[in-house]
């Protein structure tokens, strides 16, 4: 009997660090954030900063927060074949529903880079209709955007004349790994305590132990990880991004790097074909709510009031400034559904005001 | 693969499971594959180095034992030569080139030699020195050649004290290797708690203050000398329980398996004498010198000036040990510089026919001297470079330039690490066994321990320091 016992355990920690070096984590995590038992996922039920810092006095079940204004949606005439680079998971949502998008017929949902790290589905461009191709990143992402990233997003492969005049934006396949290499990753897998730790404590059943120590080195030592910081009235957690927020002062030449970038961007991509090309930053918490409080660096007005910026700009920082309602999560570097449909009413209106004036 | 990691925690569970599950022959395959794989799962590349320093001295061990006279001298110097280089190549090729190169410098010109992109393999120091000892215990006829080949390498790659010791004896461990250990509940309970405590010491006292001291010695230049000086007594207590934490898991895994390490540390800051103190800190270091270079030199059995001589050079030697920098060296200066003051002050006493009466007063103002004074060296440990450790001392110096304590962390932090500090001491000296005769008694203890580490821990995949030596 103790011989079967101790066999079980050989297997059981050994299949459980074989799957944390080589498993299949993506059906694991669907299955935890489907699931509302204690074995279901804590980490993006209350918001990804609740994941990171698990303090309890802030906590809010996104799955349970509405919308409260509602989607404006003055249609153009004109058919349109929507490119959307982006990185919401609103995004998602967006792209669900498209009805709520102008005269939207198609829409391309792309990923940045740092995202899944390969290549996006091929794009059609449709001559018959007009071509947007929209740039829609969070203030806190802005300088990963590198040009590298940003003139290879849109992987244009239509077997149309565009392609046949552009064919090198076709993107390089993927280096294949070598067999030793692939075998020394799995073996040697870097990330294998976080694996672990996904695997066997990213349960809510060890949320209250994950909460009680967090709340102990907040009210005792008030310390929590460095990558989370909460606002002084205790109702809203941020991102420490230092470089795209707060402290770390901005000059004119760091943002008109970002501005050329932006211009080279928007030329790129209209010599390709597209007939309109936007970008859209979504403005970090710390930009909205008490920017002077929490000495925000300004990144998004020095870039979008630049004389020299020609890239279109669908402007949501004007817009969320302007806005009483709460526009993000508590718990959550994102925005909520108030933030989310005001970006899409203003997609929208601006759209429907260029096309209409063409 | 690090002691603080859930890497090692279902490791150690799998390999402890299998050891004893598994007929005598094969468990020296085991441990030997499971070290590899321990050792590996930092830079797998890194074994190469092991595994030449493991055949030369393997064939080393053979060959002493089979010849006679000059060519068992040549044999041994070979296989010291063999394991020195490769020290000397990846520890302090860079640091010699670098002196040389400012040498060069002041002459107007540039140094002729490259220097190597090469990271310092992990633990490099720790089994070069266990490798040695094996071939010096050979040549001395105190340890029989080893014959297998996979025994004599898991002596040296036994991975719980693989990369930061305890350096061990062959007469201590390879026997061990041979030996059935079957499963001793009493064994695995004691294994388990010293892990536990281990594991304490690592996770909320070593990496606790190691926030502060970090903080502090970055912001040295800018710091009030009151800062300062608290956050060298903490480094003090950070490097005595990251380091003893290390050993204690070290100790705690391999008695679990059956074997027996050697004690690494015995309460250092509770001497009331730097020789106390070394024979308190690291011990399987300090006898490993004190074995293999302070006795052949003609240790204390020589004149008054060779056995000064003697002694600094064990501890400059120990100084280059830790690693290569000016730093080290000073420290190791500075213990040298202590031990010899010590005993010109009891000539000195003995001379004039002085005897400090023994009372409890003077034991502890000699603790707290001998404290101090070991404080004093750990500043140069610390420091990046000399001239940082100088910036340092300039400011506890002067005490102008005292203000209110900033390390970084609030109040609330320090007081607790304090409090960590004074419960430490408090368990070292008074309890260096842990009641766990009755289930209860164990089980309870270790649940509350695990839920410490797990609330007051701090998880920041923080390397224990001596993982660099």
């Amino acid at each position: 009997m103790k011989k079967t016992i101790a066999w079980f355990f050989v297997i059981l920690f050994s299949a459980l660090y074989a799957f944390a070096s080589y498993g299949d984590f993506e059906k694991t995590i669907d299955f935890r954030n489907k699931s509302n038992s204690v074995f279901g996922s804590d980490k993006y039920k209350f918001g990804d900063l609740f994941g990171i810092s698990y303090y309890p006095m802030i906590k809010q079940d996104l799955s349970k927060t509405k919308r409260t204004f509602p989607v404006e949606n003055p249609k153009t005439n004109k058919k349109i074949n929507l490119c959307l680079a982006h990185d919401s998971y609103l995004g998602k949502d967006f792209l669900a529903s498209k009805k709520q998008i102008n005269s939207v017929d198609t829409i391309y949902d792309l990923e940045y880079p740092w995202f899944r790290g390969r290549a996006n589905a091929p794009v059609n461009l449709d001559t018959s209709k007009t071509n947007v191709l929209v740039f829609e990143i969070v203030e806190r992402n802005l300088f990963r955007l590198d040009k590298k990233a940003a003139l290879n997003i849109v992987n244009i492969a239509a077997a149309n004349e565009i392609l046949a005049l552009n064919p090198e934006i076709k993107l390089k396949p993927v280096k294949k790994k070598s067999k030793i290499k692939q075998f020394k990753e799995i073996i040697f897998n870097t990330r294998i305590n976080k694996n672990l730790e996904f695997l066997l404590f990213d349960l809510r059943l060890f949320t209250p132990f994950k909460e009680l120590k967090s709340y102990i080195n907040h009210t005792f030592f008030n310390r929590l990880p460095p990558e989370v910081f909460i606002s002084e009235n205790q109702k809203q957690e941020y991102i420490s991004d230092v470089k795209t927020s707060i402290e770390d002062k901005l000059t004119v030449s760091e943002t008109e790097k970002t501005v050329a970038l932006l211009n080279e961007i928007h030329d790129f991509y209209k010599s390709k074909g597209f007939d309109k090309v936007y970008f859209s930053i979504v403005p970090n918490p710390v930009a909205i709510i008490k920017p002077e409080a929490l000495r925000y660096n300004g990144l998004i007005p020095m870039i979008q009031n630049s004389p020299n910026l020609r890239m279109p700009m669908i402007d949501i920082y004007t817009d969320f400034k302007k806005c009483d309602a709460d526009l993000y999560f508590f718990s959550d570097t994102h925005w909520n559904f108030n933030g989310f449909t005001l970006w899409i009413n203003k997609f929208n209106a601006t759209l429907n005001a260029d096309l209409s004036s063409d | 693969m690090i002691f603080n990691s859930l890497q090692f925690l279902v490791f150690f569970i799998v390999i402890t499971i299998l050891y004893f599950q598994l007929p005598h022959k094969f468990r020296w395959l085991l441990l030997l594959l499971g070290s590899c794989y321990f050792y590996m799962a930092f830079v797998p590349i890194y074994i190469v180095i092991l595994g030449f320093t493991i055949v030369i001295d393997y064939f080393a061990g053979i060959l002493l034992e089979d010849s006679q006279g000059k060519k068992r001298k040549m044999y041994l110097i070979m296989s010291l030569v063999a394991n020195i280089s490769v020290l000397a190549v990846f520890k302090y090729y860079n640091f010699i080139n670098f002196n040389i190169s400012e040498i060069y410098h002041a002459f107007g010109s540039d140094t002729p030699f490259p220097y190597l992109k090469i990271l310092l393999p992990i633990g490099l120091s720790f089994h070069t020195f266990q490798a040695m000892s094996y071939t010096i215990e050979v040549y001395r006829g105190n340890q029989k050649a080893e014959r297998h080949f996979g025994i004599y390498s898991l002596y040296v790659m036994f991975y719980p004290q693989l990369v930061a010791g305890p350096i061990e004896r062959p007469q201590n461990l390879i026997h061990q290797f041979h030996e059935k250990h079957d499963f001793d509940y009493g064994r695995f309970k004691s294994g388990l708690m010293l892990m536990a405590f281990g594991l304490f010491k690592k996770v909320v006292i070593a990496d606790r203050l190691a926030m502060m001291v970090d903080y502090s010695y970055e912001n040295s230049s800018t710091l009030g000398g009151s800062t300062l000086l608290v956050a060298t007594v903490f480094y003090a207590f950070q490097i005595y329980c990251d380091f003893s934490g290390y050993s204690e898991i070290a100790i705690g895994a391999a008695r679990v398996m059956g074997f027996d390490l050697m004690e690494n540390f015995r309460a250092p800051y509770f001497s009331a004498s730097i020789s106390e103190f070394w024979k308190r800190w690291h011990i399987s270091l300090s006898t490993w010198f004190k074995d293999y270079l302070y006795i052949p030199l003609g240790g204390n059995r020589t004149s008054v000036s060779r056995w000064y001589f003697n002694l600094m050079v064990i501890f400059l030697v120990s100084g280059l040990w830790h690693g290569a920098n000016w730093t080290f060296i000073i420290w190791g200066f500075l213990h040298g510089s202590y031990l010899i003051f010590a005993i010109l002050k009891d000539k000195f006493l003995q001379k004039i026919n002085w005897k400090f009466p023994k009372s409890h007063l003077n034991t502890f103002i000699d603790i707290v001297l001998t404290f101090s004074l070991v404080v004093f060296a750990w500043i140069f440990f610390r420091a990046e470079n000399v001239q940082q450790a100088f910036t340092v001392i300039g400011k506890i110096f002067d005490f102008s330039s005292y203000n209110a304590i900033t390390l970084g962390l609030n109040a609330g932090e320090i007081w607790f690490s304090v409090m960590l500090i004074v419960l430490l001491s408090l368990k070292e000296k008074y309890y260096s066994r842990i009641f766990t005769n009755t289930n209860v008694a164990f089980y309870s203890q270790l649940l509350l321990i695990v839920v410490l580490c797990y609330l007051f821990g701090v998880y920041s995949e923080k390397q224990f320091i001596y993982f660099q030596f």
